[in-house]
């Protein structure tokens, strides 16, 4: 149920971002996911994936990194 | 060349619920100020086609958790209204306990640990854990309280098992009665320092007249499972019309259907049922509600709290009497009744159409199926109180922006916030599911 609204905030920011890098393309983007975070990473990649599609973001691919917080956080991404 | 950019962008407190509040101010002018609901449906009615209504209940308790019991007795009494089957006085009586718990576990919920830090001033439960351990303690308390309660009557308060069309398939034994009388007498201890905390929260002062719906009947009792639909307007009518009051349409930036009655929006809840049936309460309950000056027609919705917290009294005090009531009289275990999905058609099949509707923690809910006459589910229709609850959400946002203008931009976020959660919305962990967007302001 959330990870669709994740995904829709996460690609607003990495869109923008990408923009004022002048980046043609994302090719990998890190997450930092905690505990207690209701977020399936399976499901959130499905969205990653559809979402993607026809964007700068569409061969990217996403990494977790764990995390004993309760967070999820866009840490950094690489770009070319 | 490839390169690595930094971020570091936290999306928690932007992930739990699906709504944002969009607020355009320009030259100190409220231009636009709406409630966008962004989750995706959940196709729950689709679900229910073809499967048969002796299910229903189980598949449309997963609708909420928090709701789970309300869900099923509403989808219960909509199943047995289409298939023309009438329960038992002791079957109502029990489903009324039922329906009291859910009520008192969600309204302790609501209260302590979603509404009460934003009053004692910290972001979330999490910071009174240090700063008011008792009120913390006190809360699970209550709650487990509540839920231990279901574990005896139903199987489990989320999601409940034995609740089904047609009856109960398990009945309390007479031990499993003091239980649970045992367990809420036991938290009518707590109930004193709950309302002490009830009347020291200060609640933001607003005032917006507005219609209110829920359950009305005739009789004495405070209705919640079952009554007439009504309005402080005036409106009244039978459960089957509820389409008449619910006018549900399609806004842009919403995923949900708005409503609208008598005037441009209503509210549902706890509010409503109290400016509605206010009479009817316990004496404990109106007592209390006398003396924190909540009173019929209350319009500041930031007091739908207070209104759950009369209402926490009031099934409280309920429960306690019907089970008593149930050790006086006893209980008819011949009554317990075991059906499966009907296969060997212990309950007469017919097709019709039937309503539920039922008065949950949020608010009235109704469920509308349409079954054949072998009892399979051809249409489906849920209307839940939050979704009856966001266009009157946006009226109060309206009138509101431009009373606090003055006010710093994250104090008008926190009254926001503040205004949304009143309405105890059953958008998922709502303690910080907003994001409040402002536009040129």
């Amino acid at each position: 149920m959330h990870e669709m609204h994740v995904i829709k905030n996460l690609f607003q920011d990495l869109l923008k971002l990408a923009d004022e890098n002048n980046t043609r393309k994302i090719t990998n983007v890190y997450l930092k996911m905690g505990l207690f975070t209701e977020i399936n990473p399976e499901i959130l990649t499905y969205f990653f994936k559809e979402q993607g599609k026809g964007t700068p973001l569409e061969s990217a691919k996403l990494h977790f990194a764990d995390s004993d917080m309760r967070e999820l956080k866009l840490v950094s991404f690489d770009c070319e | 060349m490839s390169k690595n950019v930094k971020v570091n962008v936290e999306y928690l407190t932007r992930v739990e619920g699906h709504g944002n509040i969009v607020v355009n101010v320009k030259n100190g002018k409220l231009e636009e100020c709406r409630l966008d609901i962004v989750e995706s449906p959940r196709f729950f009615e689709g679900m229910l086609r073809g499967r048969s209504i002796f299910e229903a209940q189980h598949i449309t308790s997963r609708i909420c958790g928090i709701c789970a019991c309300g869900h099923t007795l509403a989808s219960i009494q909509a199943a047995e209204d289409a298939i023309g089957f009438q329960p038992t006085e002791q079957t109502i009586k029990l489903r009324k306990l039922l329906l009291h718990l859910e009520n008192l576990d969600s309204h302790i919920l609501h209260i302590y640990l979603l509404v009460a830090p934003d009053l004692l001033g910290v972001k979330s439960f999490v910071p009174l854990i240090h700063t008011h351990n008792d009120v913390v303690r006190r809360a699970l308390r209550m709650k487990k309280a509540c839920n231990d309660v279901c574990d005896i009557l139903v199987g489990r308060h989320v999601h409940p098992i034995s609740a089904i069309v047609g009856g109960f398939t398990k009945l309390p034994k007479e031990k499993e009665l003091d239980a649970m009388l045992e367990i809420l007498e036991s938290i009518q201890v707590d109930m004193a320092p709950t309302i002490e905390l009830g009347a020291s929260l200060k609640f933001p002062e607003f005032q917006r007249e507005t219609e209110y719906v829920g359950l009305v009947n005739d009789t004495d009792e405070y209705p919640l499972l079952q009554g007439d639909i009504g309005s402080t307007d005036g409106l009244r009518m039978d459960k089957h019309d509820y389409k008449k009051i619910t006018n549900e349409f399609i806004v842009p930036h919403s995923s949900a259907k708005h409503t609208k009655a008598s005037r441009d929006s209503y509210m549902v809840g706890a509010l409503a049922r109290v400016n509605l049936n206010f009479e009817k309460l316990h004496p404990k309950a109106k007592k209390v509600a006398n003396a924190i000056g909540l009173k019929p027609i209350t319009a500041n919705p930031f007091l739908n709290t207070a209104a759950q917290l009369i209402e926490c009294i009031h099934s409280l005090e309920d429960s306690i009497k019907i089970l008593k009531e149930f050790k006086n009289e006893g209980i008819d275990y011949a009554q317990a009744i075991t059906v499966g999905l009907n296969e060997n058609g212990q309950i007469p099949v017919k097709a019709g159409k039937g309503v539920g509707a039922v008065e949950v923690p949020r608010g009235i809910l109704f469920h509308e199926y349409e079954v054949d006459n072998k009892g399979k589910i051809i249409n489906a229709n849920c209307i839940i109180p939050t979704g009856q609850n966001l266009n009157n959400i946006e009226y109060d946002m309206k009138k509101l922006v431009p009373e606090v203008l003055d006010k710093k931009q994250d104090e008008i976020t926190l009254l926001m916030e503040m205004l949304v959660r009143a309405y105890d919305p059953c958008i998922s962990c709502s303690a910080h599911f907003l994001d409040v967007k402002y536009i040129d302001c």
